[in-house]
């Protein structure tokens, strides 16, 4: 509304800002059109989820992140092993894993789910472990992402 | 690899982890599931947003998600690589096969194509009309009235021109390309870019149409360049430009940094981080740009292999303490 009453527009005066809007505005028109496959990064751009930058308070928890992981994969069983590594390392889609695993894609995705389950469960197990019961699940799901703020150059 | 309907019952009756899991999170997974199936549509980013609108422990519970699957990367699998290989050897990612599916993307895309593509993230109507195209990264050799080879750079858009009778030629519409005409008698082979024509027998020469002007560069042999009623004759290493400000003076260039493109390489001697950065956006999908104009002004200089350009991304992080900041689409901010 301020902007239709200026007659004359200020220069951009925030240019980071301005483009970080540029970007998201143009990765959300391509969600309009209803033939394009979504992926994961156009869904946290449309829910407004931003990369992390990796600081040093990060280095820890990644640290620890990562051993859970390690042995949670090792505990995998081999087929939702190698399902989460075509998933996730090798970018394959359900439909290609559940062909070349001769599968149904149903299959492939319940396995799939189990696989997260199974690592997301060992991670908190982990950070239990290091932390104690109370502090990890909040402090592990308000520092976890940024918006990308909108309003500071209105 | 298990596999068979024994196996099946065995790790669904023995193992269920999914089970123990929180309603919450077992809905976030579902989302990241749907989200990295390659087959997610716009209706989908539209369901999901309202889920994380919902409530507040929802959007935690898919950023912990979502957290959790960049975690699972091949540092990760480290020494539990799943043990046979199971899926067949070389595969394109999914980003490439979703971005390369050529009729269906190029249908998808007709959509929202328009005279101006914003950043010139996409190609422009007249790139579309052309008779060969290269992708970003891709290079290709076509042999053009059965004797002329041309190599065409990433990103370059070329049609097919007769330019008079028997005078076969091609018109660069956009980007780079390595010339080799056949000697003999005959009409000589005319490259026309941006209303100058390039012309040679028995020559070789790179051309290079960046939107703004043409830079030609004779490799061998003698190249006729004219532009309106200018003209001039290049001998071999010889460089000339033309564009809106007319015809340049042709002045010696190293031949062999010219067609570095050839064997894969960009070779950058004290070249402003601005010019290096316009030259990498060629080569890759997305675009970096460069925020900070200070940082613009510095001087690189560096050799990479064109498949490896993001390379240069850590480079200046290092070199310039640059701050890099990622967005998805392959959209990187320097400053």
């Amino acid at each position: 509304m301020e902007l239709c009453r200026g007659a004359d527009l200020p220069p951009v005066q925030r240019p980071r800002s301005y483009l970080l809007r540029m970007a998201k505005n143009i990765a959300l028109r391509k969600l309009h059109s209803e033939k394009y496959t979504v992926s994961l990064d156009d869904a946290k751009i449309a829910f407004d989820i931003a990369d992390e930058a990796p600081g040093p308070q990060r280095s820890l928890e990644a640290k620890i992140e990562l051993e859970a992981f390690q042995q949670a994969i090792r505990e995998l069983t081999p087929r939702r092993r190698a399902i989460l590594h075509a998933a996730r390392v090798e970018g394959k889609t359900l439909h290609a894993i559940a062909v070349q695993l001769e599968i149904s894609q149903r299959l492939v995705e319940i396995e799939l789910k189990h696989a997260l389950a199974h690592c997301a469960l060992r991670l908190d197990r982990q950070l239990v472990q290091r932390f104690g019961p109370q502090p990890v699940q909040q402090s592990h799901g308000q520092g976890a992402g940024k918006r990308i703020d909108d309003r500071d150059d209105r | 690899m298990d596999r068979g309907p024994a196996n099946v019952l065995m790790t669904g009756m023995t193992d269920s982890p999914r089970e123990k899991l929180e309603r919450i999170e077992r809905e976030a997974h579902d989302w990241l599931v749907r989200f990295t199936s390659g087959q997610a549509g716009p209706a989908d980013v539209r369901e999901g947003k309202m889920w994380c609108e919902r409530d507040p422990a929802h959007r935690t519970a898919f950023m912990k998600a979502t957290r959790m699957w960049e975690a699972l990367g091949p540092e990760a699998f480290e020494g539990n690589r799943p043990a046979a290989r199971t899926f067949a050897s070389i595969s394109m990612s999914r980003r490439a096969v979703l971005g390369g599916g050529a009729a269906a993307a190029i249908a998808a895309s007709a959509a929202y194509l328009v005279v101006q593509p914003p950043l010139g993230l996409w190609p422009s109507w007249s790139e579309m009309a052309a008779d060969y195209r290269t992708h970003t990264g891709e290079r290709r050799r076509i042999v053009v009235a059965d004797s002329t080879f041309v190599e065409m750079n990433t990103q370059t858009s070329i049609a097919l021109r007769q330019v008079a009778k028997e005078a076969a030629g091609i018109e660069l519409i956009s980007g780079e390309a390595l010339v080799a005409t056949p000697s003999g008698a005959g009409p000589a082979f005319v490259v026309t870019s941006r209303q100058g024509q390039t012309s040679g027998i028995g020559a070789k020469f790179n051309i290079r149409n960046d939107g703004h002007a043409v830079c030609v560069t004779c490799i061998e042999g003698n190249v006729h360049v004219s532009y309106g009623a200018a003209t001039a004759s290049l001998r071999a290493r010889e460089q000339i430009t033309y564009g809106r400000s007319g015809l340049g003076k042709p002045a010696f260039v190293d031949a062999a940094i010219v067609t570095a493109w050839q064997d894969d390489l960009l070779i950058f001697h004290s070249k402003p981080l601005r010019e290096v950065i316009t030259e990498i956006n060629r080569y890759r999908s997305g675009k970096i740009i460069v925020v900070n104009s200070a940082l613009g002004a510095r001087l690189f200089s560096a050799n990479f292999r064109v498949r490896n350009v993001d390379a240069v991304l850590e480079q200046v992080e290092k070199l310039f303490g640059a701050t890099v900041t990622s967005l998805p689409g392959g959209i990187v901010l320097l400053s």
